[in-house]
């Protein structure tokens, strides 16, 4: 009913208020309106709430990681909108940011900061405020410009004053700090905060699953929970009440989650307990303490992304494919000779994935069957691993999974003494059997390149492979 | 009773390099052990899992293990992985003692 009153304004600007400390451990990946509420990046229910009440033009005023809201909003066209994007600096004022915006304004333009979120009775508030026909009015905050409705004629005045209309607990919330974030996704799933799009299809009654979602045998739900797209949740899980799940993450075996939110790409190791927290990959805050800890350890807490080769690029894919076409044939070549002169042509193997420490101190690894050619040089025997690369589960190149800051690579990216992080895998094969570790551990150390996260170093590595071919056969 | 003082961070490298000592100090018969992290102030699951062993050791040998002043980040990570409900953990190594006693 809402969607059909036409809105007295048909503009907005939208003010990224930079990195708010109450946020801070949260906004040093991403953005403030990329962070989740219910389930969806909150610059998503800035844009269908917008969209609703039938404005059509929004201005972002983005200071802090402006990168990710544009990937994610584009021209605005899901949403049916219009959106410009304009860069302001961190530095700058909410003031300065929108003057900067001043030739957007030429009529009555909704202006608020982003971490404001809509509520229910955001447009009531909108049309008094219009039918008062004042140059600015807003809600008699601190900061006008979090929620405020301007007019051309403001800048006009001569003392850029704000005629003020109070508002209750129905026009919007504020997102300041962690436990507000938490609070505003807790409220979604009790419906407090009602989102009149929701996203994914209602598994169980209050029970939303997004699409490749994958529970295992014996997990246990319970409503309300939100569970995000091709999220994969263990075995003997236990979900909910009040568990928000971002998209592509990994809850291991027999964990147990309550009242909490989980970001995108978060890995939470087996047998971990997570109740009244936010979590954002290894970086977990305690809504009670406020405490932030910085986990990082893949039998606890991890990012998906760095953890593990989950996305091999097309272009990597594509320049394995070329490889092993113009290799196949020299490999075949040997293989058969090999056959017939009596010799075993190809050997089975199994390629460690490292995935960490377990509580005894003890690696523990995932592990993928691969074939080798049966010879001594190390580049032929890998030659065949070409084929998993194609089909996405060998990553072509290797780089350490924590780039961050000073944080340390993990000690099992350290398994072979004369390999650094970030070399080439398969062009650098032989350093731990030179250093006079066994097979085993080669293995792994390959198997580490290969499932960690990988550069733009395809050619580069296409060459290194092509001449280490022709080293001498050992 | 013997109060081990850690600090710095307990992870796979700290681990390693006083796991024989603590290993030794829990085969005693009867042993108490106090693991003192005031001045802990990173732990991981190679610390937690020394410190599981240490524990075991200690039943086996009918002795016992407490901790004492984690810090709260050091706490929330005991929280995360449940250990918090299998450890006495107290907030100061005098609680701890005081409650030996």
């Amino acid at each position: 009913m809402e969607a059909e009153q036409e809105s007295p304004v048909k503009r907005a600007v939208l003010i990224d208020p930079g990195l708010l400390p109450g946020l801070d451990p949260l906004l040093r990946r991403r953005a403030l309106g990329m962070l989740p509420v219910g389930g969806k990046p909150l610059i998503a229910h800035w844009c269908e709430r917008l969209s609703d009440a039938g404005i059509r033009e929004i201005e972002l005023l983005l200071s802090h990681m402006p990168e990710q809201i544009r990937e994610l909003v584009g021209a605005g066209e899901r949403w049916g909108v219009e959106v410009h994007v304009l860069l302001v600096r961190e530095d700058e004022t909410p003031e300065e940011a929108v003057a900067s915006a001043r030739g957007f304004i030429n009529q009555p333009t909704l202006v608020a900061g982003m971490h404001m979120l809509p509520l229910a009775g955001w447009r009531a508030w909108l049309q008094q405020a219009v039918a008062r026909n004042e140059a600015a009015i807003s809600t008699g905050s601190d900061n006008p410009y979090d929620w405020c409705v301007l007019s051309e004629v403001f800048w006009g005045a001569p003392e850029q004053s704000f005629g003020v209309l109070p508002c209750d607990d129905e026009v919007h919330r504020q997102i300041i700090d962690v436990k507000g974030l938490w609070q505003a996704n807790m409220d979604v799933l009790s419906g407090v905060i009602t989102d009149p799009n929701p996203s994914g299809y209602e598994i169980e009654p209050g029970v939303l699953s997004g699409k490749g979602c994958r529970l295992q045998p014996q997990a246990e739900v319970t409503s309300p929970c939100i569970i995000g797209e091709n999220a994969l949740i263990g075995k003997r899980v236990q979900i909910g009440p009040n568990v928000v799940i971002g998209a592509h993450t990994i809850v291991d075996e027999a964990s147990s989650l309550m009242d909490c939110v989980i970001f995108d790409h978060t890995f939470i190791g087996s047998h971990t307990e997570l109740d009244q927290a936010v979590v954002d990959g290894y970086l977990i805050v305690k809504v009670d303490s406020g405490v932030a800890v910085h986990v990082d350890d893949p039998m606890i807490l991890g990012n998906v992304e760095t953890m593990y080769a989950k996305r091999v690029t097309v272009a990597e894919r594509l320049v394995a494919f070329f490889m092993l076409a113009l290799l196949s044939v020299p490999m075949l070549l040997r293989a058969i000779l090999l056959r017939l002169s009596g010799k075993q042509a190809w050997e089975s193997s199994e390629l460690l994935l490292p995935r960490g420490h377990d509580l005894d101190g003890r690696m523990s690894y995932h592990t993928l069957p691969v074939r080798c050619l049966a010879v001594a040089n190390p580049m032929w025997r890998k030659l065949p691993w070409l084929w998993h690369v194609v089909l996405g589960r060998l990553a072509l190149t290797g780089a350490a999974p924590s780039q961050k800051g000073d944080e340390p690579p993990p000690e099992w990216a350290h398994e072979s003494d004369e390999r650094q992080v970030g070399v080439i895998c398969l062009a650098d094969v032989s350093g731990a059997s030179r250093a006079g570790h066994g097979c085993e551990e080669a293995l792994i150390a390959d198997s580490y390149y290969c499932a960690s996260r990988k550069g733009p170093l395809d050619l580069m590595l296409a060459s290194r492979l092509l001449a280490n071919l022709w080293r001498p056969w050992a | 009773m013997i109060v081990v003082d850690l600090d710095g961070r307990f992870d796979s490298l700290a681990a390693q390099s006083t796991k024989t000592e603590l290993q030794s100090l829990a085969d005693a018969a009867g042993q108490r052990v106090l693991l003192n992290m005031k001045n802990v102030d990173f732990i991981d699951s190679s610390g937690l899992g020394l410190v599981v062993s240490v524990f075991r050791r200690l039943r086996e040998h009918n002795g016992e293990l407490a901790i004492s002043g984690p810090s709260a980040q050091v706490r929330t990570i005991f929280e995360l992985t449940r250990l918090h409900r299998i450890f006495d953990i107290h907030e100061t190594e005098e609680m701890a003692l005081a409650a030996w006693s």
